[in-house]
Parts: structure tokens; C-alpha cells; sequence
């Protein structure tokens, strides 16, 4: 096999397609990446600061209406970590369980987020309870709706599909289950499906929001009490370039910076064993990549490729079924000075229930070190460095958000993602088929919301300076299976989504153009382990695509081969002998251990 | 381990472990008929001290040889030593317990030693009447508070560790504020309420406090009802909440608060008709008021209550109907 020749191209280093190009690199077979980017993880990308200002200017695939203000050229630009597609890991799910198995895992850290705060109409955030201690703490529910909240929880956490109080509910809005089936009070209903289940609007339905909360109960307590992760640097890129190096160390050709000019199909020639599907012309690239698969999402598939296209779909499961809108509304924006949500963990906070004792713990003459966990300090607020605010809808005054909630999501230099007394505010909401605002119009009563939850610089300040971002922008993405998504400026994409023909079982012919699911862009928690799910599925379709193609070049390999060939054709029965995969990673190697 | 395959075992690679196993086991054997040699022995040297080491090292469980290391020490190393070099023995072994300790954290003799080394520190390292009389003693109990802090952020109900804190908390040259104590058991408690040993420590400490007029009794339990009301209501399988309850209440003379919580516990079994505890500490505190208050209460009307609730337990927890049998017997009384 000469070098140019794969078994599968993959086009465009997102999250999904990377996990897919790992697990078939680490399936032994051959792999070829590109991407148009200089840089890894496409939509899913981490970027400097820098390279985010310029993306915002790029006119980029997708997203559109931008605004900016502040300072374009923050000084330690290199030091951000900005995430084109803000996303947390859940603590159990099918991402984590590959970051694992994959040892991807090994190749970075990550944060546990660990404040979650829900914003209410007195304007007041209250901390989000997630467990039985919370809940035991928290001085803002009644007893019996501790019980009641309890109960809920222990039901949503086991086995309900068959429980009687979800029979004929499952597809009731699910604000409605919990106010009438668990006599659940307004703002509990709220906590729950907003900040615990993470629904998008009023109108999603009980049994995907059930299945999505028992997946975030049962990721708690695994690394510490809060369900997520975030990866540091960014996360979403960070992870992408992971899997993109595991799948380099196993064999995987990468190929970034050069735009592809053109995706051919070459018509199968009947005796040439070393016919292969596709070829690919790479601009400022001196030799043609050919391979049998392709595996790429909507956007790169020319339109004459359309009849080979598979659209790959999850196998059952979590779909991510949220409401369905065209659009989502996001800022991000840098400031230097913390904010919080809430008060201190500390338990001499007026946060517990008992404050007589605690006021009257003296100082003893033991040192610090002898006692660590004793703690003399006044109650202070605890600085968000990895936290979520849901703001319900209707919650903020003055903010347009009415369907939906908007999410905020603050990370600092805790997640390697930003410079020391950094933060990133990331905000988020779907945007209506019918809405006219701009995104700024949309997000900045929430960005104003949260630039107010700050921090003064001085504790004994009653009246803080308000805080004004260093660098902002405001814009929107369209969601990847929306019909409405404009018309991508890419030179490479030929196709536009709405033309794609949707039927993949018309004709008997293998497909061979593999496009994975398109990722949620919200809820935070989905993305990934959508990612993990997609990539799982179009590796399997892959290896038994690749298997058929290597049982039929054997058969024609036998009717008579030129002696020329004999080594090639021996090497490929070896191979087709050799595919036996038995799961989507292969057990880790002490070999696979880089670095530690 | 998540995600890690476990490689299919050969017949070879079995066999090999289990040769492997063998000759540890032989050599375990052998160690353990040396050293007790040594001991019938009366073998006090330091070359002694050193097997004792090996084999408590492979087994710290082997209460025999901390005995005899303890022997050795005191007998053959301590005589001869200055009180500085005692000192340093001491040290060693309360690494050696330490480390001992974070594989092994319910081993009775591993903390049993612990206890025999700090009460075996020598005076100094000045004289009598200097201000450093006690210096080492004093740095050892500073040190072991720090210890006991460390096991209990690794198993907060490790009842070893709770018992052990309890030791050094008696035995600090300087004893520690109890209210601090008590914040400690707070703390414990909010990170998981679940924590049997954490409020048996706060029972105690409050017993104590309330005893020396430090703090105003009425007060104080009024605050721990609210406390446990709230463990109670979020868990109510929980068992711990339920017995610190009990203690709360005590013998009943206070009909006031045994009515105010046979009250909330009628809220909770209302939410939650299904809690064996409820019902049973409605039969408890109802029996409490019958025999303390029986010039004040409706007595028919109470015992038909308890006897309602006795038979709704027989069905909810059949294991215990003998139980609940005796105690309507009681009631017949």
C-alpha cells in the first residue's frame, strides 16, 4: 500500500470525529485526518484569545451576527483557553467511559465544577441542592418539600421506566409531572427542571428529562459530590486534540491548514484491488489521498456525493431530544475581578442551621497545620472558578428570555483555561424560529446579571464599582440540523444541508460515506457524550463497511492474480483475517503510557 | 479498574502466581517461627527489633509481635538509651503506625501501639521546670489531632478513629476548646449525615458542655431538634438521626417537647407513610407519655394508637414482630 492510500478519511477534527478516528487508529486500520484549520477541534475547537477575535471576524461556518467591544488585544493572550462550544462532562456517560478506555484521560486534568446556582425573580441566586447533604442544609426548604424533593430524587435516580407514576406521563410537559405526581412547589419545579435537569423550556417533556437527570445523579459522587467535569484548556478542543493524538501515536496521518479542493468518487474498475472509493485533492498538497470510507458532517459533502451519503444515528438511548429551535444565542466575555453566587461552604456561614456554637468556636493555640480543617475565618464568598447560573425563563426582569432559560457558565484559572484573576463568562440560550433580536439584545440583561453578582475589591465595600468586561462578543450559531441554516461561505463545501437526500436504504449498495449524528449544542451537559455515542456508532458502521470491502477484494483477488501483486494480495488476506474487533477500544497497554 | 481490560490469565501465568504465592508463604512461615524464637528467647536486642519490624510489615495484625516489640523496647533498647535517642525510637514507630495505618485503618494493635508510644514519651527535652519540661509530648499530641483529622477525611464514620480522637483529645497537655469539637462534629455532619459516630461525638460533647453550665441545656436542644428534624425529614431510613433523636428526648419528662415531636413525626409519617421509624418512635415517645404523663393524657386514645401502629410494623417489618409483640404486652400492662 503506498502512502497516500487510506482505509478511512476523516474531514474535520471535531469532538465526534476525532473520538471515530482514534478508536479505528486503534483498531489497526489505516487513518487520514485533515482539517481545513490550523488548529484542532473544529466547531468544538479551544482557542487563544487572539485566535478567538479572529474567528469572531472569519465569518465562520454557522454563526453569524457578531458583535464585539472591549479591548481586541488582551495581553497573555496564549493563556486562554476559549471554547467554541462550552460543554461539561458528565461524571458517568459514554464520553468519560472513552476518555478512559481510550487513555486520553491520561493526557490532561480536569476540574469538577462545584458551584451551581439557580437565579430566582427576587433577583437572588439560591445554591442548586444536589444531593441528600444539600438539601439536609439548606435552610430555604420547607420540611416536608425536603421529603418531597427526596423522594423525587430517589425516584428519578432508579429504575422508573416501568414505575406507575410515569405511566401515561411520558410525554407531559414536565413541570406539569412534577406539580402534580410529586406535589413538587413552583420553585422546586423550577430547581429541578432548569438547574438539576438541565431542560431548555417549559414545554419539554417528562421522560427525556427524567432520562437526562438519572444520568447526572448517577454521575454524582464519582470524582466528588458535583456531576461534571471540565477539561482543562478549554475542554471541548483540548479533548478533541486528545483523541487526535491517541489516534497519531496508533498510526493516524494528520493533515491541518489545508482546505480540501476537491472530493471525487472514482468508479469501481473490476479487477484493480487497489481501487479505492474516494479521492481527495488537498489545496498546496502535492500527492492525492485516496480511501474507502469517508467520514465527515453535512457541510463537506459535495452534492454529487449525496447517493453515497449514511447518516449514522445513535443507537437507542439518550437521544438529545430538547426543544426544537434554529438557533443559539451566545457571549462570551473576560473579566478580572471574581463573582459569586453564593456564600462561602464553610459551615460558620449563616448558610446552616446552627449559628449559636459556631459564633462562639474561639481560637485555640494550636497552629494551622495541627488543624486544617478548622477554619477561623469571617464568612466569605466563595469566588466561582467552575460553576453554572441557570436563569429559568421569565426569571430575569428585563430580559427577553420568555421560552427559554439562558445558562451561564464561569470558568477561571482553576481550568487552565484563563490567566490568574481571569474569568470567562460563557452565556447561552436557544433562540425562537420567530425572534428578531440581535444576540446582544437577547444576552446582555443576563451578562449584566451576572457582571452585578461580583465581587467587590474591597470586603468592606458597600457600594463595589461596577464591572465592566475586558473583551466581549455576542453572536449566533445555528444549530447543525436546523433547515434554516444559512448557506456556509466555505470554499470547500459544496452541499448545503437542505438538499441532502435523507434516505439511506434505497439501494442495495454499501454506503460508504459516513456522516455522524450532529451534536446538541445545548444543554452544557449533552454535547459530549453525544459526541461519544455518534463516534461509537460510525466506527462500528465503518469497521463493517471496511470488512465487506476487504472480503469482496479477496474474492477478486483469487479469480487469477498477476504475479506482481501475489504480496499485496497476501497482505490483504492476512488482513481481512486480522479484523477481529471486539469492542470500540482495545485493552490499554502499559506501551500507550506516554508520559507519568 | 474503569476501562481497564483485565488480560485473559494463561494456564502458565496461574501457575506461575500461585508458585510465587507458595514461596511467600514459606518465607512468611519461616519469619514468624524466627521471631518467636527470638522471643521465647527473650531476645531483646536491636537485631531483634528488626525482624519484628519485617514481620509486622507483612502482617500488622500479628497483635503477639507489637507485644513483643514492645517488650524489646522496654526491656533491651530503652535502658540503655538517652532520653533523646528514646525520643527518636518512638518517632520511627509512630511513622511506622502511620504508614501501618493508611493501608490498614481498622486494625485495632496498629492504634493500640500508637497510644503505648505517646504515653511512653520521655519528659524534655528540657528539665523540670523548664519551659520545654513537656516539649516533646506536647509536639506529639499537636501532631496526632492532625493524624485522627487526616483518617476521618478518609473515612468519616471510621468509629476507630472517633474512639482514638476521643484518646488524644483527653490526653492534650492543653485541652482543646470542646465548642471547637463540636464545630468539628457539625462539619462532619453536613458533609454526610449519615455519620453514626458523628453525632454519638456531639452527644457527648453537648452531655458534657450542658453538665458544667456551659451551655443553656433548653437552648442547645431546641437547636439539635431543629438539626436532626432536618435529617429526619430528608432521610428517613436514616437510623442514626432517629436514635440521636431519642437521646434529645431523653426519658420523656418534658411533655411539652414529647407532644411538639410526636407532632412532627405525625407530619413526616403523613409525607411518608411507609417509615418503619416513624412508626415506631410514635409507639416509643406515645409509651413515654403514657408512663410519665398518664394524669395529663387521653390513655385510651394513646394506647389504641400505639396498638394501630404495633400492627401496621408487624406487616412493614416482619423481622422484628416478636418485638413489637413484647411491646404490646407492655402496653397491656
Amino acid at each position: 500500500m503506498d502512502e497516500g492510500t487510506f482505509d478511512v478519511i476523516v474531514i474535520g477534527t471535531g469532538l465526534s470525529e476525532s473520538i471515530s478516528a482514534a478508536a479505528l487508529s486503534k483498531a489497526g486500520f489505516k487513518v487520514a485526518h485533515l482539517d481545513k484549520n490550523p488548529y484542532y477541534g473544529a466547531e468544538e475547537a479551544s482557542l487563544f484569545l487572539d485566535e478567538f477575535v479572529q474567528w469572531t471576524k472569519d465569518s465562520p461556518d454557522g454563526c453569524f451576527a457578531f458583535s464585539r467591544s472591549g479591548n481586541e488585544s488582551l495581553p497573555q493572550s496564549r493563556q486562554y483557553s476559549i471554547s467554541l462550544s462550552p460543554s461539561v462532562i458528565a461524571s458517568t456517560g459514554p464520553l468519560i467511559s472513552s476518555l478512559i478506555s481510550s487513555g486520553v484521560s491520561r493526557y490532561g486534568g480536569f476540574r469538577l465544577l462545584d458551584q451551581f446556582g439557580i437565579y430566582d425573580s427576587s433577583g437572588t441566586v439560591s445554591r442548586v441542592p444536589g444531593n441528600k447533604e444539600d438539601i439536609f442544609k439548606n435552610k430555604n426548604i420547607s420540611l416536608v418539600d425536603k421529603r418531597r424533593l427526596m423522594r423525587f430524587l430517589t425516584f428519578a435516580a432508579g429504575d422508573f421506566e416501568e414505575a406507575k407514576e410515569l405511566k401515561d406521563n411520558e410525554r407531559a410537559p414536565f413541570v406539569d409531572f412534577l406539580r402534580r405526581t410529586f406535589s413538587l412547589n413552583d420553585d422546586i419545579v423550577s430547581t429541578i427542571t432548569y438547574a438539576l435537569s438541565h431542560c431548555l423550556s417549559a414545554s419539554d417533556t417528562t421522560l427525556p428529562a427524567l432520562q437526562r437527570l438519572r444520568r447526572y445523579l448517577r454521575s454524582a459522587g464519582r470524582y466528588g459530590s458535583s456531576p461534571f467535569l471540565f477539561g482543562h484548556y478549554g475542554s471541548s478542543g483540548e479533548i478533541a486534540q486528545g483523541f487526535c493524538r491517541t489516534s497519531a501515536v496508533a498510526g493516524g496521518v494528520y493533515i491541518l491548514g489545508k482546505p480540501i479542493s476537491s472530493i471525487t468518487s472514482t468508479p469501481q474498475l473490476d479487477d484493480d484491488p487497489n481501487h479505492r472509493n474516494y479521492t481527495i485533492h488537498l489545496d498546496d498538497f502535492p500527492d492525492p489521498l485516496t480511501c474507502d470510507i469517508i467520514i465527515s458532517s453535512e457541510k463537506h459533502v459535495p452534492n454529487d456525493l449525496v447517493e453515497h451519503v449514511k447518516r449514522v444515528s445513535t443507537k437507542s438511548g439518550t437521544e438529545a431530544v430538547v426543544s426544537s429551535y434554529p438557533s443559539v444565542a451566545r457571549c462570551v466575555a473576560i473579566i478580572d475581578r471574581p463573582i459569586s453566587f453564593l456564600p462561602s461552604q464553610n459551615s460558620q456561614e449563616g448558610d446552616s442551621l446552627e449559628e449559636d456554637v459556631d459564633a462562639a468556636e474561639e481560637d485555640d493555640d494550636y497552629s494551622p497545620e495541627a488543624e486544617p480543617s478548622a477554619s477561623k475565618a469571617k464568612p466569605t464568598q466563595a469566588p466561582v472558578d467552575a460553576g453554572i447560573l441557570v436563569f429559568p425563563p421569565s426569571s430575569l426582569s428585563g430580559g427577553s428570555a420568555t421560552t427559554f432559560s439562558v445558562t451561564a457558565f464561569i470558568v477561571g484559572d482553576s481550568t487552565m483555561s484563563t490567566p490568574k484573576d481571569k474569568w470567562i463568562i460563557y452565556i447561552s440560550t436557544p433562540v425562537a424560529q420567530d425572534n428578531t433580536f440581535s444576540p446582544e439584545e437577547i444576552l446582555r440583561p443576563y451578562l449584566d446579571a451576572v457582571l452585578a453578582l461580583a465581587l467587590p475589591i474591597d470586603p468592606s465595600d458597600s457600594a463595589p464599582t461596577p464591572l465592566t468586561p475586558l473583551f466581549t462578543t455576542f453572536y449566533l450559531q445555528a444549530c447543525p440540523t436546523s433547515p434554516s441554516v444559512p448557506p456556509s461561505t466555505s470554499s470547500t463545501s459544496v452541499g448545503q444541508s437542505s438538499h441532502i437526500i435523507s434516505s439511506d436504504s434505497t439501494t442495495s449498495t454499501t454506503r460508504t460515506y459516513l456522516i455522524p449524528p450532529s451534536l446538541p449544542l445545548l444543554p452544557l451537559p449533552e454535547s459530549p457524550d453525544a459526541a461519544a455515542l455518534g463516534a461509537e456508532s460510525v466506527f462500528w458502521e465503518a469497521v463493517n463497511v471496511l470488512k465487506r470491502l476487504r472480503g469482496l477484494r479477496q474474492a477478486k483477488s483469487e479469480l487469477g492474480v498477476d504475479k506482481t501483486d501475489r504480496e499485496e494480495t497476501q497482505a490483504q488476506e492476512q488482513r481481512e483475517g486480522e479484523i477481529q474487533i471486539e469492542s470500540f477500544w482495545p485493552p490499554l497497554n502499559q506501551n500507550d503510557d506516554e508520559e507519568l | 479498574m474503569h476501562g481497564v481490560r483485565r488480560d485473559k490469565q494463561s494456564k502458565e501465568a496461574i501457575e506461575a502466581r500461585k508458585q510465587k504465592e507458595q514461596s511467600k508463604i514459606r518465607e512468611y512461615l519461616a519469619l514468624t517461627d524466627h521471631v518467636l524464637t527470638r522471643k521465647k528467647n527473650k531476645d531483646y536486642t536491636r537485631e531483634a527489633l528488626e525482624t519484628t519490624t519485617q514481620l509486622l510489615q507483612l502482617n500488622p495484625e500479628f497483635y503477639t509481635i507489637w507485644n513483643y516489640r514492645r517488650l524489646i523496647l522496654l526491656n533491651g533498647i530503652f535502658p540503655k538509651s538517652s532520653p533523646t535517642e528514646i525520643n527518636d525510637q518512638l518517632s520511627d514507630d509512630l511513622s511506622m503506625t502511620t504508614v501501618a495505618l493508611r493501608a490498614h485503618p481498622k486494625v485495632y494493635w496498629i492504634w493500640n501501639h500508637r497510644r503505648w508510644c505517646l504515653e511512653n514519651v520521655p519528659t524534655g527535652p528540657g528539665s523540670e521546670g523548664d519551659p520545654d519540661y513537656l516539649g516533646w509530648r506536647q509536639d506529639y499530641w499537636k501532631k496526632e489531632m492532625f493524624v485522627v483529622e487526616k483518617m476521618l477525611d478518609v473515612d468519616a464514620r471510621n468509629f476507630l478513629a472517633w474512639s482514638y480522637r476521643r484518646y488524644v483529645l483527653a490526653s492534650m497537655p492543653v485541652p482543646r476548646n470542646p465548642k471547637t469539637e463540636l464545630a468539628y462534629t457539625k462539619r462532619k455532619i453536613e458533609a454526610n449525615f449519615s455519620n453514626f459516630s458523628a453525632w454519638h461525638q456531639r452527644s457527648k460533647i453537648l452531655a458534657s458542655l450542658w453538665a458544667k453550665g456551659e451551655l443553656d441545656e433548653y437552648q442547645s436542644k431546641e437547636s439539635e431538634f431543629e438539626l436532626i428534624k432536618n435529617a429526619m425529614f430528608t432521610v428517613p431510613e436514616d437510623q442514626s438521626a432517629w436514635i440521636y433523636h431519642r437521646w434529645l428526648v431523653g426519658a420523656g419528662r418534658d411533655k411539652g417537647i414529647l407532644e411538639r415531636e410526636i407532632d412532627v413525626i405525625k407530619m413526616l409519617l403523613d409525607e411518608q407513610p411507609d417509615s418503619k421509624w416513624c412508626m415506631e418512635s410514635m409507639v416509643h415517645y406515645n409509651l413515654l407519655l403514657i408512663k410519665n404523663h398518664s394524669s395529663n393524657v387521653d390513655v385510651p386514645k394513646l394506647t389504641q394508637e400505639c396498638r394501630s401502629f404495633l400492627k401496621e410494623l408487624r406487616i412493614v417489618d416482619t423481622a422484628r414482630t416478636r418485638r413489637y409483640d413484647e411491646i404490646e404486652e407492655e402496653l397491656g400492662a
